[in-house]
């Protein structure tokens, strides 16, 4: 089972996407903005974090450049409604592991999620 | 202004047509049930005036989730609830019923995030057909009649705009609703050049 981090302002999403985690038999935490998202990274260790963009307090290209900058070594997949190609490669460019827009297919969430987790554990 | 071409409403009507399309694409995989559009109408509109143009949005009763965006041009876009579909729509989405404790609060916020992502699908398929970035505020929550819900930031209040709309209608359960684009018609000229690189 793995700990999956999901930061998003929106709670009908973050109920949606905990409800979708737990399906797939792994445990879910939440974070409401970049900021407290952030403090999770650091303090939950997560083995991966799904993030909006368009949030208050720190969005998450903002997240995404300071994850990088600091190095931290956690794989992230942005859900965003901006579906537009430019938000996608700039997430793309920070690094992100896959982009979807919202609400995510299910099963194709399920199937980045478990190539993620897979391939963490093998490089481990 | 230039006035626009006939081509170039056209080519417009079925830009913002392929975005609606996306948009009811995703409420149906929200909802598991049939959206039926209707073809975008464009407007010329006054935003202190929509009652000639507009006679059935004219109630007092009126929900919306409302995303003013800039870029090559301007504006701001609406998705626009009459009030006994929202109550539906939040039942839909989250199975909490009308009377329940908390469920203003889940209205409110199941909107914003239906609203913000139905939005963001016109939009983003615009901006992506029409090879333009298009940055957004973060939505807001509005309840009222339609001259207050359509109302844009910063303009000049006897600006007129150019207002596209597109109306559809879930099967089951019954909910009507409206998605406006309002552009403020000093940055039409851009939105008519992207059209026409295309």
């Amino acid at each position: 089972m793995a700990k999956i981090l999901v930061i998003d302002d929106a709670k009908f999403t973050r109920t949606m996407l905990k409800r979708m985690i737990t399906e797939f038999g792994h445990e879910s935490i939440e974070a409401e903005n970049g900021r407290e998202g952030l403090e999770k990274i650091t303090s939950e260790d997560p083995d991966l974090v799904l993030t909006d963009i368009l949030m208050p307090e720190m969005d998450g290209t903002e997240l995404l450049s300071l994850l990088r900058e600091t190095n931290m070594d956690v794989k992230v997949i942005v859900i965003s409604a901006n579906i537009q190609d430019t938000i996608r490669d700039q997430c793309m460019n920070l690094g992100v592991s896959e982009f979807f827009g919202k609400p995510p297919d299910k099963e194709k969430l399920k199937k980045a999620i478990e190539g993620i987790l897979a391939k963490e554990e093998q490089d481990s | 202004m230039t006035a626009p071409t006939g081509k170039q409403l056209d080519t417009l009507r079925e830009v913002v047509n392929i975005g609606i399309g996306k948009a009811a694409s995703i409420l149906n995989g929200m909802l598991e049930s049939h959206i039926e559009l209707e073809v975008p109408s464009i407007i010329m509109f006054d935003p202190e005036n929509p009652g000639e143009e507009l006679p059935d949005v004219s109630c007092n009763d009126l929900s919306s989730v409302q995303l003013d965006f800039h870029g090559p041009f301007s504006g701001s876009s609406a998705l626009v609830f009459p009030s006994e579909s929202v109550g539906k729509l939040v039942t839909a989405l989250t199975g909490e019923e009308p009377g329940s404790e908390g469920f203003d609060e889940e209205t409110t916020g199941t909107l914003y995030e239906v609203g913000n992502i139905l939005i963001n699908a016109v939009m983003g398929s615009i901006a992506n057909l029409l090879a333009v970035q298009i940055d957004f505020l973060p939505p807001n929550y509005k309840e009222g009649k339609f001259s207050d819900l359509i109302k844009l930031k910063d303009s000049k209040e006897d600006l007129a705009s150019l207002l596209i709309r597109a109306n559809f209608n879930v099967q089951e359960p019954l909910i009507s609703g409206n998605i406006f684009l309002v552009f403020e018609l000093d940055s039409f000229g851009e939105l008519l050049t992207a059209i026409d690189n295309l």
